[in-house]
């Protein structure tokens, strides 16, 4: 009788054959993005059990009910941020470490445009910073990030002293009591400032603080004072057009409620805007994105090489610094609208899986309030809480603090929310692209098809994050 | 006295060992404790993340969820060739990167190899010169280029302003002349390959140039019949090598595209390698699962190019030692 031998060949055509078996049986094509992208939908049991919503935080809870300073054994604070103003930080650190001598602040400062990224690394690798700048709301909607809200009584602050603009940052949809991330150290506002000296020189009117400018008369003014040269290095732009500025309100491209964008990211009112800003880069009476990726705005307007320039506010001193006379006014609007200024704040956080977190949460109690006072004295900002601001008489006497008083009065107003979209959402930068490189000159199209294409983007989007966690 | 056997050359017949000595066991152990460290690493720092690496390939892991991630088979593989139109983009923009910068860079490095070869006063200096652009950091020549291929400040502009040009190209921000933007800056560091050339040039033995020229042959059939030919499996390794760095290139281009239009890849995705459309799905978005899934197939397309350049070596690589 013949004995049939097991072969190594045998061994693994069977095994191969198994392993496809049970990956063929795992397979079910999904639609609309990559496998995972509608993971939200699936009802598999979260095990975040430790990390859920405040109430069922217990650890955290406790702590919040018989709230002390932490006042263990010496710990390093490990602090993330991309690029903040460094007198303030400077500031918090020496006053921080002086009151609490067994905590330590360690800053980490990277790049804007990797931030988000890294964040998402450390959390991947369950080894997140023991305090961030929490600037992905999905880490708020997935209950990464510590909820503040039992600690704020217990520090003697309340969510209505702050800034509705920096309030934005630190809640998820809407305002409320409960889910708040973050704490911020100062309303940061985008505004225009312009250079009197260059508007006397072209007998121009100032652009009024008491309302914003629509993109014609903003293009007009823009146009009247500028001095054009072939020489970039001798030419004075006459203001600013970048290529987030036009949909700088997220109402005007995502609607009032954040979810349509055909019928808005293809208006009328916001084709024209788009039409003759990119013209005003074009005919390089406003600086494109290849010279500010060069010289920034701040510094075009300290050499007074352009008469006005949209900034943060926190820019002024240096402005000041360059013995410019300025004045302030909000950021233009489509035609239409109402006036607008986008104001917003760092918000600071810890994440539930910090290493730290109780030094952490210290830390946070100190950016909400003993670090509103100082902020106040040592950048040009306004703190975030009015009612220190308003204890402190902020901008009381100086004619610039002033008129950014004035200016966030009249125009600030909250952001629409937005989630996160995935790839393939409206870019900007590429419709900037193609009407300041390409040689296209009507947004009419390019918007229309980029409405169109980002609806069922968008829609998603949304779809994705009301499933995502809480809410 | 040696035996008739020895004397003709036929080697003495040795006792086959029957039992290992103690001492060689011992050696042997010895030696596997040696390599133990290798062993340890290559477990715990490549096997096991390999496997691991296809386990999540085959999930729809994210870097932000809720949830554990879920075991979908091939899903992701499925997703990747009949729907994800950017897979094939950042596929054919690494090859045609390939296409263009490898002969590109291989004849520069050549041509500048040959110069180099020459006897002259002060050819070290050249040489020191030539190869400085291959040991700065990427990143830093890359931040070096950017501003020299600025549209409107840039040196690069400035000369071609100078000379009469009317509309220099947006380089990196315009999506026709993004991948030649790249091309350029590339072609910066060839002294790199110069010199690998060179040392491959300083090998070849005079005696094959004295034969030649004794046999009639001129500058050319010199260097087709005698430098090519010797120089082959340097070629060859550089090919192999420029390969293999084009399908990774990552750091230089992160940096060329990152804070520009586009964000990473550039305008209209111009300058998508596969590499930035890989980190990309897997860090910005957070697709860890698929973004894992193009890993794999990256690395079975570099495996796969490697083994037909294996094949093709046999044909077109001449080895010195070989009949």
């Amino acid at each position: 009788m013949k004995k049939h031998r097991f072969s190594r060949g045998h061994f693994l055509r069977i095994s191969a054959m198994t392993a496809g078996g049970a990956l063929l049986a795992g397979c079910s094509l999904e639609e609309g993005g990559p496998p995972g992208a509608n993971q939200g939908d699936d009802e598999a049991a979260p095990d975040f059990s430790k990390i859920q919503a405040s109430g069922q935080n217990q650890e955290l809870e406790k702590l919040a009910e018989n709230w002390k300073p932490y006042d263990g054994p010496p710990v390093e604070l490990s602090i993330w941020m991309y690029p903040q103003d460094e007198g303030s930080l400077k500031a918090y650190k020496k006053a921080f470490e002086k009151k609490h001598s067994n905590i330590k602040l360690k800053y980490v400062t990277y790049p804007e445009e990797n931030y988000i990224t890294k964040i998402n690394v450390a959390l991947q690798a369950h080894n997140p910073p023991d305090v961030a700048i929490i600037e992905e709301i999905a880490w708020m909607k997935a209950g990464l990030v510590a909820d503040l809200a039992p600690f704020y009584g217990a520090w003697g602050i309340s969510i209505e002293d702050f800034a509705p603009g920096g309030v934005d940052r630190i809640t998820l949809e809407e305002v409320s009591n409960k889910n708040i991330f973050g704490v911020g150290d100062f309303l940061a506002g985008n505004i225009i400032v312009y250079n009197k000296d260059l508007f006397d020189q072209a007998g121009a009117e100032y652009p009024p603080a008491d309302r914003s400018l629509e993109w014609p008369e903003y293009a007009e003014l823009v146009r009247q004072v500028a001095q054009p040269d072939s020489d970039p290095t001798r030419r004075v732009y006459g203001g600013s057009a970048p290529d987030f500025g036009f949909g700088l309100w997220e109402r005007w491209i995502y609607g009032p409620d954040g979810r349509q964008t055909i019928g808005y990211m293809d208006s009328s009112e916001h084709v024209e805007a788009w039409n003759l800003g990119t013209a005003l880069v074009r005919d390089k009476v406003a600086p494109s994105s290849q010279v500010t990726a060069t010289v920034t705005e701040p510094d075009l307007f300290t050499q007074k090489r352009i008469a006005m320039t949209w900034t943060d506010f926190t820019f002024v001193q240096d402005y000041r610094a360059a013995g410019i006379d300025f004045g302030l006014a909000p950021w233009q609007v489509i035609r239409g609208s109402d006036s607008f200024v986008d104001t917003w704040t760092a918000a600071w956080g810890t994440f539930v899986e910090s290493k730290h977190l109780h030094a952490a949460l210290t830390f946070l109690q100190f950016l909400g309030t003993a670090a509103q006072r100082i902020r106040a004295q040592v950048s040009a900002d306004p703190p975030l809480s009015l009612k220190v601001a308003n204890e402190i008489t902020w901008g009381a006497g100086d004619p610039i603090k002033e008129q950014y008083l004035q200016v966030l009065e009249v125009a600030a107003k909250p952001q629409v929310f937005v989630p996160p979209q995935p790839e393939g959402a409206y870019e900007p930068a590429e419709v900037y692209n193609k009407m300041t490189v390409q040689g296209q000159t009507d947004a009419g199209p390019i918007l229309k098809a980029e409405a169109k294409r980002t609806q069922p983007i968008l829609d998603r989007a949304w779809k994705d994050w009301e499933a995502l966690g809480r809410g | 006295m040696s035996i008739p056997s020895q004397r003709l050359g036929r080697p003495p017949e040795v006792p086959a060992p029957t039992s290992r000595s103690r001492a060689a066991a011992k050696e042997e152990r010895v030696a596997y404790l040696f390599l133990l460290p290798w062993f340890a690493g290559l477990f715990f720092f490549l096997a096991i993340p390999l496997v691991y690496s296809l386990y999540i390939s085959m999930t729809d892991k994210r870097l932000i969820s809720r949830g554990r991630e879920n075991f979908i088979g091939l899903d992701n593989y499925v997703y990747m060739f009949t729907q994800d139109g950017f897979f094939y983009h950042s596929l054919y923009i690494t090859m045609k990167w390939i296409v263009l910068s490898t002969p590109l860079f291989l004849t520069g490095g050549l041509l500048i190899s040959l110069l180099l070869n020459q006897k002259y006063f002060g050819m070290n200096v050249f040489r020191t010169i030539l190869y400085i652009p291959a040991v700065v950091s990427g990143v830093a020549v890359a931040v070096l280029w950017l501003q020299l291929l600025n549209p409107e400040l840039g040196a690069v502009n400035y000369v071609l302003t100078t000379l009469g040009v009317d509309n220099p190209p947006y380089w990196l921000e315009d999506p026709k002349w993004a991948m030649p933007a790249v091309v350029l800056m590339g072609l910066w560091g060839v002294g790199g390959t110069a010199i690998i050339y060179l040392a491959g040039l300083q090998n070849i033995p005079p005696h094959l140039y004295e034969a030649a020229t004794i046999d009639g042959a001129g500058a050319w059939g010199k260097f087709r019949c005698v430098t090519l030919p010797m120089l082959s499996p340097t070629i060859f390794f550089l090919v192999l090598n420029a390969v293999i760095d084009a399908l990774l290139i990552f750091g230089p281009l992160f940096v060329l595209t990152a804070g520009g239009t586009g964000g990473v890849g550039g305008p209209d995705n111009s300058l998508l390698f596969y590499m930035l459309y890989l980190y990309r799905v897997a860090f910005v978005q957070g697709f860890m699962g698929y973004g894992t899934a193009l890993a794999w197939i990256l690395t079975i397309i570099g495996v796969l190019m490697v083994f037909v350049m294996m094949k093709l070596e046999r044909r077109f690589v001449f080895y010195e030692s070989e009949d």
